[in-house]
């Protein structure tokens, strides 16, 4: 029940943090930092799958409607939840059943930092790509993808690392 | 049956999977198409009430620009008030009112900006006035600089504006002078910069020259500003000239915008369909 509140609450801050203030950035034009898929990547991964995909979608949809963009980071959030697990066993090797949360103190940095690029790189594609939705602005749509995975691959291990100094502390 | 049962049940994930991204697609695709998505965009009444507090927060920052924006404005009014007031001493009023009457079928409406942006390739803008201040769909939006967009969909106290800063976007405009006709798109990229299209080629226009509103459409009085031709090239069809202008508002920082009202656009829908 705790842990359900926890992850109402964290849900409903990285929205209005995602909305208010990262959707505002554009850095050179095009760089605009997703954060709010940090909430889909530290998702424990003995939870479900189908759960994780519903709590994507629904992040998502958020995202989406404060954006105006329906249905494009619904569809990325989605996606990434459904591959989570694979690229966990990619990075990972680890007992099965045993209790374990994607940072960097169960994988170690390097696995982690992969973990969250490959991540990243998936979900920003398929979110440009729909945005953008043709072929058309090619070399827009390679500079949004790569100059926004950075970004987004920065904030994320940045916030990682105080949530791993805040734990380690207490 | 019982195996089949127990496959789906297996793969239950790849199905869930799939509905999701088809929910997805499926409001990716319709939003153009249903006035009611208006309740999945930032003009609802949650976000829409969530980024109008913010939007008073941070407008505190802008004060002393905007006021000085507002009192260039002042001055400018003040100024054509004057020339005005001279004219209409040397006319009488009787005969003014009497050529004028029903000339002017436009009323405007004040909005506050909400939520705007300007780097996507489509976008849009929020405004904090809806249905119950007497705004529809198809209305003109502009700011004191010029034409900023058409209104697209609303709630009862938020629309959603169609920005010219959309690909779906489409304003009937002219070239002064020469009266020269054509549309206004963008193509993305460069929020300054927009492209006048269906320009004949005889067309005598040359760069420095302004654009405005044609008047053809029921969303704009003739003759509202809209850029200013920054270049001009020959189009791949050799038919038409494709002229970059270099749009008047400043998308990037728009605070107060004007929704005119044409209330000639209502009488005349009004008459049909009395018919």
């Amino acid at each position: 029940m705790n842990s359900l509140i926890n992850r109402i609450l964290t849900f409903i801050l990285l929205v209005l943090l995602q909305v208010l203030i990262l959707n505002k950035i554009h850095l050179f034009g095009y760089a605009t930092p997703m954060l709010y898929i940090f909430f889909i990547l530290k998702i424990g991964a003995s939870e479900g799958r189908n759960k994780v995909m519903l709590w994507a979608f629904a992040m998502g949809l958020a995202v989406d409607i404060f954006g105006n963009t329906l249905g494009v980071h619904a569809a990325a959030s989605t996606a990434l939840a459904f591959v989570r697990p694979a690229l966990i066993r990619l990075l990972y090797i680890r007992n099965e059943g045993e209790p374990f949360t994607p940072s960097i103190q169960s994988m170690g940095i390097a696995a982690f930092r992969g973990y969250v690029l490959l991540g990243i790189v998936l979900h920003h594609c398929i979110v440009f790509i729909l945005e953008y939705f043709s072929f058309a602005h090619p070399l827009q749509l390679a500079l949004s993808i790569v100059s926004s995975t950075i970004l987004t691959l920065f904030f994320v291990m940045a916030v990682e690392r105080i949530f791993a100094q805040r734990q380690s502390q207490s | 049956m019982k195996g089949l049962l127990e496959f789906l049940y297996k793969h239950i994930h790849w199905l869930l999977f799939l509905l999701l991204e088809g929910i997805s697609l499926f409001l990716l695709f319709s939003f153009n198409d249903y006035q009611g998505s208006v309740w999945l965009s930032s003009a609802n009444t949650v976000s829409g009430g969530i980024l109008e507090t913010e939007q008073r927060v941070t407008s505190y920052f802008g004060l002393a620009s905007e006021n000085r924006r507002l009192s260039e404005q002042n001055a400018q009014l003040e100024e054509q008030v004057l020339g005005l007031r001279q004219m209409l001493d040397s006319v009488s009023l009787e005969r003014l009112t009497a050529e004028t009457e029903g000339r002017w079928p436009f009323t405007v409406v004040p909005a506050n900006v909400v939520e705007n942006s300007t780097s996507k390739p489509n976008n849009y803008i929020t405004i904090n006035k809806g249905t119950r201040d007497g705004i529809g769909p198809d209305m003109g939006v502009i700011c004191s600089e010029g034409v900023v967009g058409v209104t697209y969909k609303c709630s009862p106290h938020y629309t959603l504006v169609l920005p010219i800063l959309n690909s779906k976007s489409n304003i009937s405009c002219k070239v002064r002078p020469g009266d020269s006709f054509g549309y206004l798109q963008w193509q993305g990229g460069d929020a300054r910069l927009a492209q006048l299209r269906d320009v004949p080629r005889y067309a005598e226009v040359s760069v420095g020259d302004t654009v405005v509103t044609s008047g053809h459409s029921s969303f704009f009085p003739e003759g509202i500003p809209v850029g200013v031709i920054a270049a001009i090239d020959p189009s791949s069809d050799n038919l038409s000239t494709a002229i970059d202008v270099h749009l008047n508002p400043p998308f990037a920082r728009l605070r107060h915008v004007f929704v005119i009202q044409n209330i000639g656009a209502a009488e005349r829908k009004e008459l049909h369909s009395h018919e």
